[in-house]
């Protein structure tokens, strides 16, 4: 069995820390799709674009596409800067409200 | 960074490969510190490159004196070279597969950036290898079996260079290179590509773009804007790589050059040079009508995992295997490892092992509709959850009700996201 020659650094050119916050939970959809866009992104960022044309969470395009959620992130940070992606506002506010995050870790515990 | 990354391969130019080894032992050390079986491996590959390097060294002049008499010693050299280069591509690989996994794990972006460097490191000390094996006149690796598309022909050669982040993939033709040549072509762009970013300014991008000629080859160009060649230059590299490829003295400073000259007298692929307006170099190949396929459709959704019982012990069975046997042996013995069903995509990416979210036995089914047929190859349908899938439907109800329940909770409603997309259902 070969390694993979495509590494992961090069499809974010080295890049790792998205500008956007993307927890798992976040959901992401395309506001308006365009295929010619599509045609030009490369095959990752294309299969990520196309599948968040029915919205999804990170999560879910984790689960279902071969890509590593390190480069998921970036690369779903990148189309969201071109306006490709529309990030849902939910959890954008987490971050400075630590009642909420264990309110969600609690409501989460009980799922 | 941009510095950095030139302090870094001025250093590799003096030192050569002991550099770029310290250099990966030290980073490889501080990230696997506690984590007992990567570090048995990376002791592994270090003593072998060691062992590497040990040899290389009387290799290097060797070609070069004796050009009648030490024939046979110089074919014996170059098979013991290859042979070594052959164990250590073995422990790279088991290394890069290794790193993988973490990657794929890790969720905090400087250990992740850690190791990329690593991911980086090992990649370069595979072209090593690979690269002392065509040298020696060896296939550098085992061939795929499958076509690979043009774009990840580049991007597979973009990731064997040092400076990576500085070639911009330009229009490339949504074709694909048969199997047994793809990862030759990529083998070869890599040196193409190094000499572009190494004799560029370093903060100009390097651009690389595949287009159709009306012959039906592919012509590939890597293009920078560095000062550029004298046209006397350019003519005698010219002339050199359209000569019969072989081993003199010159290869030791263009090792390079000699890989490219190799790998494209193997394939039938006409490489060269020319002057760039206003200034730079164009380094073009031409892969000939009977390596370009038609690219396979790109998907990278993830397939269920099949259960598979038996390899695993095989695979164990056969990793203590004697010494590899240099001439023959092209396929490299199966290491010991995790067991990884994941394999790789068609994408080249590896593919996760983790437990999906939906449950194991129900496929990711792709939307009935053919709004798939647009543009570049056969993008995934759009995703839609199965009605069936309760699973799933479960976890996205479950997603819209805490993001509801949220609002409420805040008593405040967050922005309005735009129009939901007509798929939308």
């Amino acid at each position: 069995m070969r390694s993979t020659r495509v590494r992961p650094y090069a499809i974010t050119r080295g890049r790792t820390r998205p500008r956007h916050l993307l927890l798992v939970e976040t959901l992401v959809s395309v506001p308006n799709y365009d295929p010619q866009a599509s045609a030009q992104l490369m095959p990752e960022a294309q299969a990520l674009y196309e599948r968040a044309r029915q919205r999804t969470s990170v999560a879910e395009l984790s689960a279902a596409l071969d890509i590593p959620l390190g480069v998921i992130r970036v690369l779903l940070s990148d189309l969201a800067s071109q306006d490709m992606v529309y990030i849902h506002p939910t959890g954008h506010e987490y971050q400075y409200d630590l009642q909420l995050l264990e309110r969600i870790l609690d409501g989460l515990k009980g799922v | 960074m941009v510095s950095r990354v030139r302090s870094l391969l001025d250093q590799y130019r003096r030192q050569g490969a002991r550099s770029l080894l310290d250099q990966y032992r030290r980073q490889g050390a501080r990230v696997l510190l506690d984590r007992q079986g990567a570090r048995a491996l990376l002791e592994q590959a270090r003593d072998t490159i060691l062992e590497l390097l040990e040899t290389r060294r009387p290799r290097t002049p060797a070609p070069t004196p004796a050009p009648t008499a030490a024939a046979p010693r110089e074919d014996l050299l170059a098979a013991v070279c290859a042979g070594i280069a052959l164990r250590d591509l073995n422990l790279v690989d088991s290394l890069l597969a290794e790193l993988e996994q973490m990657e794929a794990q890790e969720q905090d972006p400087d250990a992740l950036s850690r190791l990329y460097r690593l991911d980086h490191l090992a990649t370069r000390l595979r072209r090593n290898a690979e690269n002392l094996r065509v040298l020696a006149g060896e296939e550098a690796g085992a061939a795929a079996e499958e076509t690979a598309s043009l774009v990840d022909v580049i991007r597979a050669a973009i990731s064997a260079i040092e400076q990576y982040p500085r070639v911009d993939v330009g229009r490339v033709a949504p074709l694909a290179v048969v199997g047994f040549a793809a990862d030759d072509i990529s083998r070869l762009l890599t040196e193409l590509l190094d000499n572009a970013t190494a004799q560029s300014p370093p903060n100009s991008p390097v651009t690389v773009s595949a287009h159709v000629t009306e012959a039906g080859s592919i012509l590939l160009r890597v293009e920078d804007s560095g000062i550029g060649l004298p046209a006397e230059r350019v003519a005698a590299l010219n002339d050199s790589l359209s000569t019969e490829p072989s081993l003199d003295g010159s290869s030791i400073e263009h090792m390079g050059l000699a890989v490219v000259r190799r790998l494209a007298d193997k394939h039938g692929v006409r490489v060269w040079l020319g002057r760039r307006a206003p200034h730079g170099t164009t380094a073009s190949v031409l892969l000939p009508p009977d390596l370009v396929r038609e690219a396979a459709p790109v998907s990278l959704v993830r397939q269920p995992e099949p259960a598979e019982p038996a390899t695993t012990a095989t695979a164990t069975a056969a990793a203590t295997p004697g010494m590899p046997s240099p001439r023959h042996s092209l396929t490299r013995p199966p290491v010991h490892r995790p067991p990884r069903e994941g394999g790789v995509t068609a994408g080249g990416l590896p593919r996760r092992v983790p437990a999906s979210l939906r449950p194991a036995d129900v496929p990711a089914t792709p939307r009935p509709r053919g709004t798939g047929d647009e543009g570049f190859g056969d993008p995934p349908a759009p995703f839609r959850l199965d009605p069936d899938d309760a699973g799933g439907d479960d976890f996205f109800g479950d997603l819209l009700d805490f993001d509801a329940g949220e609002r409420a909770a805040r008593g405040t409603l967050p922005d309005e996201p735009p129009e939901d997309h007509p798929s939308d259902d």
